[in-house]
C-alpha cells in the first residue's frame, strides 16, 4: 500500500499526492540502466527527460506550451485516448466529431500540465521495471522528493503499437487513473447533456486552463 | 459461494452459539482469512443530485471558512511544527490500523503497525518524530472501510457529506469505528477533544491548499474529478496498492 506517512490516509491525501507528483512526473527522472533493446521503462525514461528539458529551456508560458504539445503529439496516440475518455458514446460521433473532440482535449491537456510544471525541477523519478501481457506494459516508478516527504509510487501504462512503436496511454498514481478520471467527468457531462459530443467539446475549450 | 456463505453465516453461528469474545473473534478472523479476492466496483452515485447540492454547499464553506482558515493557519505556523503535528495524528491513528491489519489476516502488518506505534509513541516522543522509519519500519494502514470491504460488504453508493467530504455507507461505518478506536475520541472533556479534532482537519486542509486550488482551476467539472479520485484511490487501498497488468480494461482497437 502506498502512503504518506505523514498525513492520515483519506481521499484528501490522495489529493495532495497526486496532483503534485502527476508534475513531478513528467518533470524529472533518473535514468535506469541502459538497455540493448527498447523497452518500455526505456521509452517512460525518454519521455520524462525530454519534459525535463522542455522545462529548463523554455521560460514562457506559450513555449512552454508549445514544445509540450510536441512532447504529447510525439509519445501518445491522443485518438486512443479520446476514444477511451468518451465512453460508449466514441462508437456513435461521427469521424469529424472525433477530430474536433481529439483536438479540444489535447490543447486542454496541453495547458493544464504545461504551465503546471514550470515548478517542478528538483524531483525525480525512478524507473522500476515492468510488466508486460501482450502489447500492454505497466512501467512501475518511484517519485523521489526533493524534500523529506517519502517516495511515491506511479506507473505508467504504456502501449506498443502494431509498428512496434510506444505510446503513451495514461498514468496512475496512488490508484487513480488520470485517463479514467477525465472519462468520469466526460461522461456527466454527456449525460447532462443528452449525450451531445458538441457540448462537451464546448466545455472543453470554454475551461480556464491557463495558469497564468 | 463457499466463502460468500461463510462470511454470512460464521458470525451468525457464533452468536447464536453464544461464544465468548474471544472465540468470535477468532471466528471473525478465520473469515477474514478467506477474504483476499476483492474485486473492484464501479461508482454508483444515484442521489447525484443531492450530492451536488451538499457539494456546493461544501465548497461554499471551504470558500469563506476552511480555505481562509488553513491558509492563516500555516502563516502562523512554522514547518518543523507542521510536520510534528502531522506526525502525531499520523501515529494516533495507528491503533486503528493494527487492529484492521488483524482483522483482515495480515500479521506482517499488524507487527509493523504495531513497532511503529511502540517506538514512535516512545522514542518519537508522542509520535512527534517518525524514529521508526530509520528502523525501516515504512508507514503502513489499514482502515475499518477496508475490512468491511475485505470481509465482502458492498461500498454503497457514492455520498458527499458537506465538511466531511467524499463517502459511501461503508466508508462512514469504518469512520465511525475508526474514530471509535481513536485515543483522541476517548478524551472525556468536550473541551479537551474538539480543539484536538480541529486541529487534525485545520493540518489536513492546510496540506491541500495548493492541490485543491490546482483541481478547482483545471477540472472540468470539479464534482466529477473529486468522485472519481475518490472512488478509485479508495479501491486502490482495499486492494493494497496492487495494479494487475491482467484486470487492465482493453484499449487497443481504440487506437486504430
Amino acid at each position: 500500500m502506498i502512503m504518506t506517512s505523514s498525513l492520515p490516509p483519506s481521499l484528501f491525501k490522495g489529493f495532495s499526492a497526486i496532483l503534485l507528483t502527476i508534475g513531478i512526473a513528467w518533470a524529472t527522472i533518473l535514468p535506469s540502466a541502459a538497455a540493448d533493446a527498447p523497452s518500455a521503462e526505456d521509452y517512460v525514461t525518454k519521455i520524462t527527460q525530454d519534459a525535463l528539458t522542455i522545462l529548463r529551456t523554455h521560460q514562457t508560458d506559450a513555449g512552454r506550451e508549445e514544445a509540450f504539445g510536441e512532447l504529447i503529439d510525439r509519445t501518445t496516440n491522443m485518438r486512443r485516448i479520446a476514444r477511451f475518455t468518451l465512453g460508449p458514446v466514441a462508437r456513435s460521433v461521427s469521424d469529424e466529431e472525433l477530430a474536433r473532440f481529439e483536438k479540444a482535449l489535447r490543447n486542454n491537456l496541453v495547458k493544464i500540465y504545461a504551465n503546471r510544471l514550470a515548478s517542478y525541477t528538483n524531483e525525480r523519478v525512478e524507473t522500476q521495471g515492468e510488466q508486460k501481457k501482450g502489447r500492454n506494459h505497466l512501467v512501475a516508478s518511484k517519485i523521489i522528493f526533493a524534500s523529506e516527504r517519502p517516495p511515491l509510487d506511479m506507473t505508467w501504462w504504456i502501449i506498443e503499437e502494431k509498428d512496434g512503436s510506444f505510446t503513451l496511454f495514461d498514468i496512475q498514481i496512488l490508484g487513480v487513473w488520470m485517463a479514467q478520471e477525465q472519462r468520469d467527468i466526460f461522461t456527466g457531462i454527456l449525460k447532462s447533456n443528452n449525450q451531445s459530443i458538441d457540448a462537451l467539446i464546448a466545455h472543453l475549450e470554454k475551461q480556464p486552463t491557463s495558469a497564468d | 459461494m463457499l466463502k460468500t456463505t461463510l462470511q454470512i453465516l460464521l458470525p451468525i453461528a457464533c452468536r447464536e452459539h453464544r461464544m465468548s469474545p474471544l472465540r468470535f473473534f477468532a471466528c471473525f478472523l478465520a473469515v477474514m482469512c478467506i477474504s483476499k479476492a476483492v474485486s473492484a466496483e464501479p461508482i454508483a452515485d444515484p442521489f447525484e443530485r443531492i450530492n451536488r447540492v451538499s457539494f456546493a454547499i461544501h465548497q461554499t464553506l471551504d470558500r469563506f471558512a476552511m480555505r481562509p482558515a488553513a491558509i492563516a493557519y500555516r502563516t502562523v505556523t512554522p514547518d518543523f511544527v507542521e510536520t510534528r503535528i502531522r506526525n502525531i495524528f499520523a501515529n494516533l491513528s495507528l491503533p486503528a490500523a493494527g487492529i484492521n491489519a488483524v482483522l483482515q489476516g495480515k500479521p506482517q502488518q499488524t507487527l509493523t503497525i504495531t513497532a511503529r506505534f511502540l517506538i514512535n509513541t516512545t522514542l518519537g516522543i508522542a509520535g512527534m518524530f517518525d524514529v521508526a522509519e530509520r528502523f525501516g519500519l515504512m508507514p503502513s494502514y489499514e482502515d475499518t472501510a477496508q475490512t468491511f470491504a475485505r470481509a465482502g460488504m458492498p461500498s454503497g453508493p457514492y455520498l458527499f457529506i458537506p465538511l466531511l467530504g467524499p463517502s459511501s455507507p461503508r466508508h462512514l461505518l469504518g469512520r465511525a469505528a475508526d474514530q471509535f478506536m481513536s485515543p483522541v475520541s476517548h478524551l472525556q472533556e468536550p473541551r479537551d477533544r474538539n480543539p484536538v479534532i480541529g486541529l487534525n482537519l485545520l493540518q489536513i486542509r492546510a496540506d491541500l491548499v495548493e492541490p485543491l486550488d490546482d483541481l478547482t482551476a483545471s477540472s472540468t467539472d470539479l464534482y466529477a474529478s473529486m468522485r472519481s479520485f475518490y472512488w478509485q484511490n479508495r479501491e486502490f487501498e482495499i486492494l493494497d496498492g496492487e495494479t494487475s497488468i491482467d484486470t487492465l480494461p482493453d484499449v487497443l482497437d481504440l487506437g486504430d
